[in-house]
This record gives C-alpha cells, sequence and structure tokens, in this order.
C-alpha cells in the first residue's frame, strides 16, 4: 500500500504544530471531511502523514487509523541501506537493447519498440485512448514488481551502461510509461482523446504530473506540420490548460516507423530544418510541472502516419561514453535514490549523436526497504 | 548573534515527551548564555533556549516558522544534519525531486560571451522580458520559463544535491570550456531603450525583490541582456544602484559596454547575450556579473542608468540575481557533467522558496543543445 495512490489526502494546517491537541484537531477534521466519502485518504498534518481516514456512503460512521509507520519508507541512514541490501533487499537488474537498425544523428528516441531485455513493448492501445501501463505490461523492466510489505518503498541505489557501436550515445533516461493515447493522426481535425483510465502513477495531489512525449508509431509522410493546439488537465487538476508554447512545434517528417531494432523517435517538437529533436517533452506552461491527462490536440497541416503520445515520469539519467562501461553510484555519490514504485514500467529513452549503433545494456541496482 | 546550535540526538525520534527532554537539557546547557540559541532535533528547529541574568532563569521560546529567518542569516541553514539525515529525508519523506532541463539553440551566439537561456526553446519553455521599461518586474517560480523546483517547503529549506549537464552539437567544433550557472532571477527591468542624447534615465522600483535582499543576506548581483541587435562598443552607461547595506547611488566602478554588431536574441535562435565588462581589445565579455563598488556584497535594486547618446534605440534587459551553482563542462560538446554537492564539493546550495530557477552559460558554436538536471532535497 502506498499513500499516495489514496489521493486525495487531507491537509490539516492548525497555526500551532505539533502538540497533540493540534493533531486531534487535525484528526477531526479529517474524519468530518470524510463524511460520505468511501474511499480512504491521507491525513496530512504539518506535511506529514499522520494516519487514514475513511468515510462510508451512507456517512453512518468514519473511522481513523493512525499510522505507526510512515509509509514512504526507505532508509534512515547508510547503515540501515547496508543492513537492507544484506538482508537480500538488492536487487541488480540487467538490461540489453539491440539497436542494430538504427542511425540517426540529433534524434532522440524511445527504446520501448527495440528487442531484448526487457523485450519489445507493443502498441495495442486503442486509437487515441488513454491506457496505462504497469509493471506486469511486456516491455516494461522487471523491478522485482510490488514488494509483499507494504510498508517498503524501491530506490535506485546504482547504474551502468556501455554502448557498443560507432556512436555517440552517451545518454539515457530512464523513464517510467505511465499512459499513452497511441494511434494519433496528425489532421487538422481536433483529435478528442478518450480518458476513461486515469495514470495510476505521479498524479495524486502534491506529486509533480507526467511530462508528454510524442514519439513515432508507424511511419510520418514528407509533409511539414506542427503542432496547433493541445489541451491538457494539469497536475493541480486545472482542465482546458492550452499548451501555447509561443513558438512553433514542429512535426518531424518522414520518419521511419520503429522497428525491434530501431526504436521509435520523437517527433516533436523539431526545429524548422528537421534534423533536430529540439526536446523529448513538450513545453508546459508556466506553473504546471506535469500533466494529468491530455485532453485533445490539433496539427496545422494534415500528414499520413500515426504518433504515440506519451505520459511519462523520468526518473532517472544515465550518463557516460561509447566504448565503456560507465557507472554510477547514487546513494555515496550522487546522493539521489530515485523512488521506482512498485507497479512503475521502466523502458528508455535515448538521444543518438550521430554514428551507427549496434547495442546498448547495463545495469540498475535497486535497493527496497 | 544567535549561533551555535545545540544540536541533539536520540536512538528514538520525535514523540512529544522526547521534544521535551531535549528541549529541557537543552536549556540547562545554556545556562550562563546571555542569548538565544536555536534546539535543533531531527533536523528541525523545536525552540530557542538562553540564559535571562535578571531573572537569573532559562528562557524557552517556542519555534514559530518565521524564526527561521533568524536562523538562516546565522548560517544555519537546517538544511541536513548528516549524510544520514539526507538520505532519510530522500527516501523515508519523499522530499527530493529532479529537475529536468533542455534547452537547445539553432543559431550562433558571439564567441565567449555569456548568454542567458531563460529565452530559448525547450523546456521550461521560453520566458520573455516583456515587463514595462525601466520598470522593476519580480520573478519566481510560477511563471513561465522558470525551471519549477516543487514550490515551497517553508520552513524546511531546499537545496541542491546534485546537478548534471550535457552539451550537444553537430558541429565537432565547439573546444572552449563552458560553464553553466544556475542563478535565480528576482528582478529584472525589460526592454530598456537607450533614449538620444546624453541623458540620464531613472528606474522605476515600486516592486522590489522578494528574495536575497534582507538584513544579512549578501544581496543579488547585476547581469545584463540584449533586448535588441546591438551596435555596440562605444555606448558608455554608468549604472547606480543601491547596495545592500542601503546606500543609494552607488556607481559600477567599470564602463558597462554593448556587445559591437550583436544580432538580436531570437527565441530558438539566439539567446540573449549578456554584457558587461567587455574586453576593449577583443570584445570579449568575459564577466557575467556588473563589478560593484568595493565593500559591496550585492545590490538592492537599480536607480538610475546614464548614456552617452551612442546607440540609440537598442534596448537591454538588466537581471538581478543570486547565482547558486556552477556546473562547467570541460573539454568541449557531447559529454555528460555530473557534481555531487554532497560529498565531492560540499555546498547544498539553497534554493528559495519562489526561486526562478534559470541558467547563465559561456560558450562557442552554434546548434547546440544541452540537457541536463538539478537534484533538489529538503529538510
Amino acid at each position: 500500500m502506498d499513500l499516495i495512490q489514496h489521493a486525495p489526502a487531507i491537509r490539516a494546517r492548525p497555526k500551532s504544530r505539533w502538540h497533540p491537541s493540534a493533531v486531534d484537531h487535525a484528526i477531526r477534521q479529517a474524519l468530518r471531511a470524510s463524511y460520505k466519502v468511501p474511499s480512504t485518504m491521507a491525513v496530512l498534518h504539518d506535511g506529514e502523514a499522520i494516519g487514514l481516514v475513511r468515510g462510508d456512503a451512507l456517512g453512518v460512521a468514519s473511522t481513523f487509523a493512525p499510522i505507526s509507520r510512515r509509509q514512504w519508507c526507505g532508509f534512515t541512514s547508510y547503515a540501515d541501506l547496508d543492513a537492507e541490501a544484506k538482508n537480500g533487499k538488492l536487487t541488480r537488474i540487467a538490461w540489453q537493447k539491440d539497436t542494430s537498425g538504427w542511425n540517426n544523428s540529433s534524434i532522440w528516441a524511445d527504446l520501448w519498440p527495440v528487442t531484448g531485455n526487457p523485450p519489445a513493448g507493443a502498441y495495442a492501445g486503442a486509437a487515441n485512448t488513454a491506457q496505462p501501463f504497469d509493471h506486469t505490461t511486456v516491455g516494461g523492466l522487471w523491478t522485482r514488481g510490488v514488494l509483499p510489505s507494504a510498508s517498503e518503498t524501491k530506490h535506485m541505489a546504482a547504474w551502468s551502461f556501455s554502448v557498443v557501436g560507432a556512436s555517440s550515445i552517451r545518454n539515457l533516461i530512464v523513464y517510467d510509461r505511465v499512459l499513452t493515447y497511441e494511434s494519433a493522426s496528425i489532421s487538422t481535425t481536433p483529435t478528442t482523446l478518450t480518458n476513461t483510465l486515469p495514470a495510476a502513477r505521479y498524479i495524486a495531489a502534491g506529486q509533480d504530473g507526467l511530462l508528454i512525449c510524442v514519439t513515432c508509431q508507424t511511419a510520418l509522410g514528407a509533409v511539414g506540420s506542427s503542432l496547433s493546439a493541445l489541451t491538457l488537465t494539469d497536475q493541480q487538476g486545472n482542465t482546458a490548460v492550452p499548451l501555447a508554447p509561443g513558438w512553433s512545434l514542429n512535426w518531424f517528417t518522414s520518419a521511419g516507423a520503429p522497428t525491434t531494432t530501431s526504436p521509435s523517435v520523437v517527433v516533436l517538437p523539431h526545429d524548422a530544418g528537421n534534423t533536430t529533436t529540439m526536446t523529448p517533452f513538450l513545453p508546459l506552461p508556466g506553473n504546471v510541472s506535469g500533466v494529468r491527462l491530455i485532453e485533445a490536440f490539433t496539427s496545422s497541416v494534415n500528414n499520413t502516419g500515426t504518433a504515440c503520445f506519451g505520459l511519462y515520469k523520468p526518473v532517472a539519467t544515465l550518463w557516460g561514453r561509447e566504448s565503456m562501461v560507465n557507472r554510477q553510484q547514487l546513494a555515496r555519490s550522487m546522493f539521489t535514490l530515485e523512488r521506482i514504485y512498485d507497479d512503475a514500467c521502466l523502458s528508455f529513452l535515448v538521444e543518438q549523436e550521430m554514428g551507427n549503433l549496434a547495442s546498448m545494456q547495463g545495469t540498475i541496482n535497486m535497493v527496497h526497504g | 548573534m544567535i549561533s551555535p546550535a545545540i544540536h541533539t540526538e536520540s536512538k528514538t525520534r520525535a514523540s512529544d515527551a522526547i521534544k521535551q527532554r531535549v528541549i529541557l537539557a537543552c536549556a540547562r546547557a545554556a545556562r550562563g548564555v546571555g542569548r538565544l540559541m536555536p534546539v535543533i532535533y531531527e533536523g528541525r528547529v523545536l525552540a530557542w533556549v538562553g540564559w535571562s541574568f535578571v531573572e537569573r532563569a532559562a528562557i524557552c521560546v517556542p519555534h514559530r516558522p518565521w524564526m527561521r529567518t533568524l536562523v538562516d542569516r546565522n548560517g544555519l541553514l537546517c538544511g541536513f544534519n548528516s549524510v544520514d539525515d539526507l538520505i532519510y529525508n530522500v527516501t523515508q519523506n519523499g522530499q527530493m525531486k529532479q529537475l529536468w532541463w533542455f534547452k537547445t539553440h539553432s543559431g550562433g551566439a558571439t564567441a565567449s560571451f555569456w548568454s542567458h537561456l531563460y529565452t530559448l526553446l525547450g523546456y521550461p519553455n521560453t520566458g520573455t522580458f516583456g515587463g514595462a521599461a525601466f520598470t522593476a518586474r519580480q520573478h519566481d517560480d510560477t511563471e513561465t520559463g522558470a525551471l519549477m523546483h516543487g514550490g515551497n517547503v517553508s520552513p524546511k529549506t531546499k537545496h541542491v544535491i546534485s546537478s548534471f549537464v550535457r552539451s550537444e552539437s553537430s558541429s565537432p567544433l565547439i573546444t572552449e570550456t563552458f560553464v553553466t550557472v544556475l542563478y535565480d532571477l528576482v528582478l529584472s527591468y525589460d526592454q530598456c531603450t537607450i533614449p538620444s542624447g546624453v541623458s540620464t534615465t531613472s528606474f522605476t522600483n515600486t516592486l522590489p525583490a522578494l528574495r536575497y535582499v534582507a538584513s544579512g543576506d549578501l544581496g543579488l548581483q547585476i547581469m545584463g541582456a540584449q533586448h535588441t541587435a546591438t551596435l555596440g562598443g562605444s555606448t558608455y552607461t554608468a549604472l547606480k544602484y543601491t547596495s545592500i547595506g542601503g546606500t543609494a547611488g552607488q556607481t559600477c566602478p567599470t564602463a558597462l559596454l554593448q556587445p559591437a554588431n550583436n544580432t538580436a536574441p531570437s527565441t530558438g535562435v539566439a539567446p540573449s547575450s549578456c554584457f558587461g565588462q567587455l574586453d576593449a581589445a577583443s570584445g570579449v565579455d568575459a564577466i557575467l556579473t556588473a563589478p560593484l563598488v568595493t565593500g559591496d556584497t550585492g545590490v538592492k535594486q537599480l536607480d538610475s542608468i546614464n548614456t552617452n547618446g551612442a546607440n540609440v534605440g537598442d534596448a537591454n534587459d538588466y537581471l538581478l540575481g543570486y547565482q547558486l551553482a556552477w556546473m562547467p563542462i570541460y573539454g568541449g560538446f557531447d559529454y555528460t557533467y555530473a557534481l555531487d554537492y554532497v560529498k565531492q564539493i560540499p555546498s547544498l546550495p539553497r534554493v528559495r522558496d519562489g526561486a526562478c530557477l534559470t541558467f547563465a552559460m559561456q560558450f562557442i558554436g552554434s546548434g547546440i543543445k544541452w540537457h541536463g538536471g538539478v537534484n533538489v532535497a529538503w529538510a
């Protein structure tokens, strides 16, 4: 169980802080607020979860359960982290991708459809319809799945990777593939997306939301076009928020279809010369850290081919040089210890600088506790 | 004077009984100490204790969030008590955020000039210097162009714990050492057009700077950004400011010159070049921030600017910011450089509530993309 998934939380903000009466007051407020609300919600007091509250549909009774141990767990110290690793809670995850069919430059791409370990992921969703992903989806990197203890969390402790081939890939982004809208057309007719299924991670109250990454699903035609409009629901729940970047978000023309040895290139936004991915994630409006869902989008000119609108959460960056093993440990040097959610569906974004690429492989060390 | 703090540790964690025991122990330790000291337990200020020589008794004052400023200004940033404490807050409390950024431009920038990435394409989106001319405009983390860092965390404090930056270019000719500076853009005076004739133009300061200008702070630094194409070279500007100490009319001791024949900044094409203390011979802008009068650590606001009638019509943006971190890139393009601010170069620069984070960079080349990350954590 993870508190983050029990949104919305009830936030209590009395003037006094951790005095027992202030906590009691916060609990009373939460119980009142849960009247006729038949779902479990976290009670946050002074920024910390102090318990769970739940009402019933009839409004007969509300219950409060204190949290004896923080639900976002992890490690209290180096010693604790070491002890957990020695207790068998260290998992080394090896991954490999065959990118022998790819030769590009200055292009970001998604390794999701590429074969290897994890195996190639599919584009099996209905057109223009939200499709959530989790740890059971084929194509996602195995990360030990749901932990047996609900009171533990997983964190990256180290990573390594190497690239084989006459390439200059020196940067990988590990991301959590949370939601996609597939088979999206480039059309002047507005496309309204179906959002029956919500994103399952990173969109709860207090979280940053997700970033939009648009990749090629089937080969795009040679017609120049741009994303003329896109509306979204932001991380705070504001609806119909326009993207309105103030500059032209050009589609990449003539993008080749992804194969099991050639990743899916990021097709928005590209420069006017159609040579460079400007950024792997679409720029968001001010005061928007992420999105919950995409509502609709329109393009300036029709073009053939389809794209996949993904809602991703970048988890970590792996960096280094080709033809050598690059490694970094995150508990004693870079101090990031990125959390990996139990049901995360991890994959990779990569920027191909130039040259041919044979394969890439690496490991992710994960400790939970 | 309120330092030093009394740091306490306990095997068990915070319960009210333990907190009271901690405060009591600190009150005993403060016997004969005629000033208040913060009692810090589990990374938090619980209370303030001292000794009253009049009452001949210990004084204990409950902590309130506003008192945090007292702590900050005396150098006790109360970030993390230890590396263990950092691990605890990152993994147990989830008090860490990764701030991703991507910036790109397709045109050239003047060689070796400092440039601001605020107006460039990418993520975060392009910011604009579109405020009223010669008028102070406040910046914060809610505006387009600012790297969002997770909102306010007071009374806790947020710190940069690590970062990385990567430059990429299709051109293999970039050999200049690159430097990326992460700074908090606090105030700007936008699109200030140089008037005709020898004249003095006053800045309007209805809105004050919101960060780094309180008593005890170091103040802000002055940076210039070219707003339009400039002829450059001969414009002499005497820039006057109010120092952090409150002295108005301080004059930057060195003439500030426009970059010569510099093209206009253009979204996604060319960044806005800085201007400042140019090297007269090479025209290279060697200094990011304007020099201040000896003894001044920073400024509160700009007062006025004198121009000599040259380059009429050129426009500049004047920026007041606070540099948080330097991220060097050694040897050229297509490499990633990572910095750890906890153990590698302990500094843990603080990101204040409302900070408008953006970047300045010194580089040579065209068609460059940058990709980086800033990891922050708080406690």
